[in-house]
């Protein structure tokens, strides 16, 4: 519990612009209103500002403090290493024996269910299997009908105390500097986190061959300029979501576009998978690019398996002449409508209430 | 001179993933990796760790039957293949393509 | 395994329907043979006896394009049109054929009329009442033949002429399979996996085209998603990272159906025309990696 209440104190913010922070205002204490009107006069929005580099059409963040304040500020980025937060240095250093023991990383607490799991359909296998010879001789073992009734109320929350094994292979030799584990691992974001931080925060700084680049810069090289760009569409959902407090993270392991999170990884399992398609003003340039009820029925599937909402967005894509005719970026996206559909399987005879 | 992408998904393999003695082979299209994984891909095989092979690829990538099929030539004698999908931002996804109609194993 | 267990196949072939592009069948005996020919089909009628539900369904079977391709292929059924080309195949008839129908009614008749004069005739006798004439007899009982109405596709026994028609006519069967409008890549998958001995069903319901049992799915779990995609078509790597998610989760794999298209000359020596056909299909399975 206090593990939680701690998560809330870390990821107070979600993005990394703080709002001004004002002490209350205690109504009969004169002083809390001159400390009140203080703040309140030198009030300026806090910017946790970082710095990327965009290399081989990836967005690398190398420096440590960085990756941290990503994170804590709205979950942004996935450690190269890692599943999500960038937690190798940790694991390698637990690993290979160097540094002290701390909590157990997400990656290792999945890796130790997953034990857990396989040795408990082992056993459950086994235990089947020697229900079914007994049944075949007509004889009812209690003892096994009780074991296996106790082996079905699945323990959730395996209670991981563990010791760790030393693992130092050949290939590690070349991770160590004087003894020193180095961070091999950086943060990557992906092409729609950097252009948010960039044009719509301003709280990061982008470098291409060690130089910073511009927002329109960064556009230019991201995108074709076509009204149906991948990068534009994909990007103005992203802004979207975020905008309205959504923390919005890569779908690719559900083979959907994003994930979106009420407050972020740590605190819950994303309710919302998205997939996002064009919708053109032409209707035929919708057919060609139209996608089969197949594909459709597959996707919801693996979905549905998860527990999780799919939600179709499709965009409203403008005319190129709109498109061009605009000049600033702000008004190039204001020219893209979001629309959004929940799809969910309903099962006749299951679904009836 | 080394290619980005495979660099990549080796790294991926030897310090995420935790495979060991990974390293390129050049083929005649493209570049893959061979390797030992940290455990038995596949719980029910016979024998005990074998060599894999990894082919590295990026999510917006094409690939083809016909691809899939030169590549399991040149390979005589593998059936099966993991292919390392590298999404851009960062996550690498893997995937085992057996050569053939492949009965599922219990999970 | 099928051919063993089908024991109940005779040398007869089988009819199927074709109405409205769709292939029907109507016969429960039929079914059933069908069934030890590995060919499944879907049950697409409403139940008389529930009709407000849709989780049973009825008569009649639906059979997908392939299962009709591949069971008029190997000589197992014959299509058997719809009303209107019947119609225009009975105007078509010349005075000859109609005459030979009639024939064949009549015959049908007379067979009728004897039976239940030999009937009538026990039954007076038991009573001990027999001694009316026989023609007196024969008036009473034509008042009481009733010509049978068939309600399935037995009916076209009625006229073994009009069966023999269709059935022979190879350009009625050709252009009735045509009419079908069958994926040729789609056919060469289900064949190879037919010859494999897989029993195959509508894949819709796991984002596949079919679905692939081992055997018999009252017997088995299926094993497969089959998906069938041409040899230079982009398989999609979203679609792998979907399919092998979606099938290792049920404990199935995610099968990639292609065929080679090159014009390689494979083995020169003898084959058999099912092998030739089959031998340039290639198969990949598809599985998450449990990593990563």
């Amino acid at each position: 519990m206090s593990k939680r209440a701690s998560l809330g104190q870390v990821h107070k913010y979600s993005l990394p612009v703080h709002p001004i922070e004002v002490p209350n205002i205690v109504p009969h204490n004169p002083i809390s209103w001159v400390q009140f009107l203080i703040a309140y006069w030198k009030g300026v929005t806090v910017v946790q500002t970082t710095t990327a580099d965009f290399v081989n059409g990836q967005f690398l963040v190398s420096n440590d403090e960085d990756i941290k304040t990503l994170w804590k500020n709205g979950f942004f980025g996935k450690g190269i290493f890692s599943r999500s937060e960038a937690t190798w240095y940790d694991r390698t250093q637990k690993r290979l024996g160097l540094g002290e023991f701390k909590n157990l990383t997400i990656e290792e607490i999945t890796a130790i269910r997953r034990d857990e799991r396989k040795k408990f359909k082992k056993e459950r296998a086994k235990l089947e299997a020697k229900q079914a010879e007994l049944k075949k001789a007509g004889i009812v073992d209690p003892f096994i009908e009780e074991r296996l009734e106790l082996k079905n109320l699945r323990d959730k929350d395996i209670d991981v105390k563990v010791e760790r094994t030393i693992d130092f292979r050949d290939d590690d030799q070349q991770l160590l500097v004087d003894g020193k584990l180095q961070n091999l691992e950086t943060l990557e974001l992906f092409a729609a986190e950097a252009f948010f931080l960039k044009f719509a925060l301003n709280a990061i700084n982008i470098r291409h061959n060690d130089q910073p680049i511009s927002t329109v810069e960064l556009f230019n090289k991201l995108s074709s300029s076509k009204v149906d760009d991948l990068f534009i569409m994909n990007y103005v959902v992203y802004h979207h979501y975020r905008s309205l407090g959504w923390c919005v993270r890569s779908g690719i392991k559900f083979g959907t576009e994003y994930l979106l999170y009420k407050r972020g990884p740590p605190f819950h399992h994303a309710e919302h998978a998205v997939i996002i398609l064009p919708n053109y003003k032409d209707e035929q340039q919708n057919e060609q690019v139209a996608k089969d009820f197949v594909w459709l029925s597959s996707i919801s599937r693996v979905i549905g398996g998860v527990r999780k909402n799919l939600i179709i967005v499709f965009v409203d894509i403008p005319t190129q002449e709109e498109f061009d005719s605009c000049e600033t970026l702000e008004e190039k996206f204001k020219l893209y409508k979001i629309n959004e559909l929940l799809y969910r399987r309903w099962v006749a005879n299951k679904n009836r209430d | 001179m080394s290619i980005p992408l495979v660099d990549q998904v080796q790294q991926n393999l030897l310090f995420q993933q935790l495979w060991t003695q990974v390293t390129p082979i050049k083929l005649s299209n493209i570049t893959i990796l061979q390797g030992f994984p940290k455990e038995k891909l596949i719980s029910d095989d016979e024998t005990n760790l074998n060599k894999e092979f990894v082919l590295p690829i990026k999510l917006k990538d094409e690939i083809t039957p016909n691809m899939l099929d030169q590549v399991f030539k040149e390979l005589q004698g593998v059936k099966r293949l993991v292919l390392g999908i590298v999404n851009d931002d960062g996550t690498v996804v893997y995937y085992i393509v057996h050569d053939g109609v492949y009965k599922p194993k219990k999970n | 395994m099928n051919k063993e267990e089908g024991a109940m196949v005779t040398d007869e072939k089988l009819p199927i329907s074709i109405i409205n592009n769709k292939a029907f069948i109507f016969d429960l005996n039929v079914i059933k043979k069908l069934r030890f020919l590995g060919i499944g089909g879907v049950l697409s009628g409403t139940l008389p006896t529930a009709p407000q539900q849709n989780v049973f369904l009825g008569l009649p079977l639906q059979l997908m394009i392939e299962e009709v391709v591949w069971l008029v292929e190997n000589e197992y059924a014959y299509l058997v049109p719809e009303r209107d080309f019947l119609n225009d195949l009975i105007q078509g008839l010349n005075n000859d054929d109609v005459l030979q129908i009639q024939n064949e009614k009549q015959k049908l008749m007379d067979l009728e009329q004897n039976e239940k004069l030999i009937q009538l005739n026990d039954k007076l006798d038991k009573l001990g009442k027999n001694n009316t004439s026989d023609e007196t007899k024969l008036k009473n009982i034509n008042q009481s033949l009733s010509i049978k109405i068939f309600d399935n596709s037995n009916n076209l026994k009625n006229s073994e002429f009009l069966k023999k028609t269709i059935l022979q006519n190879k350009l009625i069967q050709k252009n009735l399979l045509n009419s079908l409008n069958y994926n040729n890549l789609n056919y060469k998958i289900f064949n190879h996996l037919k010859l494999k001995n897989y029993f195959l069903a509508p894949g819709l319901r796991f984002g596949g085209k079919f679905i692939g049992y081992p055997g018999d799915p009252l017997r088995y779990h299926a094993h497969l998603i089959i998906n069938t995609i041409n040899w230079n078509q982009d398989i999609g790597l979203m679609n792998i990272v979907n399919g092998g998610r979606l099938a290792t989760g049920v404990k199935k794999v995610w099968l990639i159906g292609s065929e080679r298209d090159d014009d390689e000359d494979e083995q020169e020596d003898e084959q058999d025309e099912q092998e030739e056909k089959d031998e340039k299909v290639r198969c990949f399975s598809v599985e998450w990696a449990g990593f990563g």
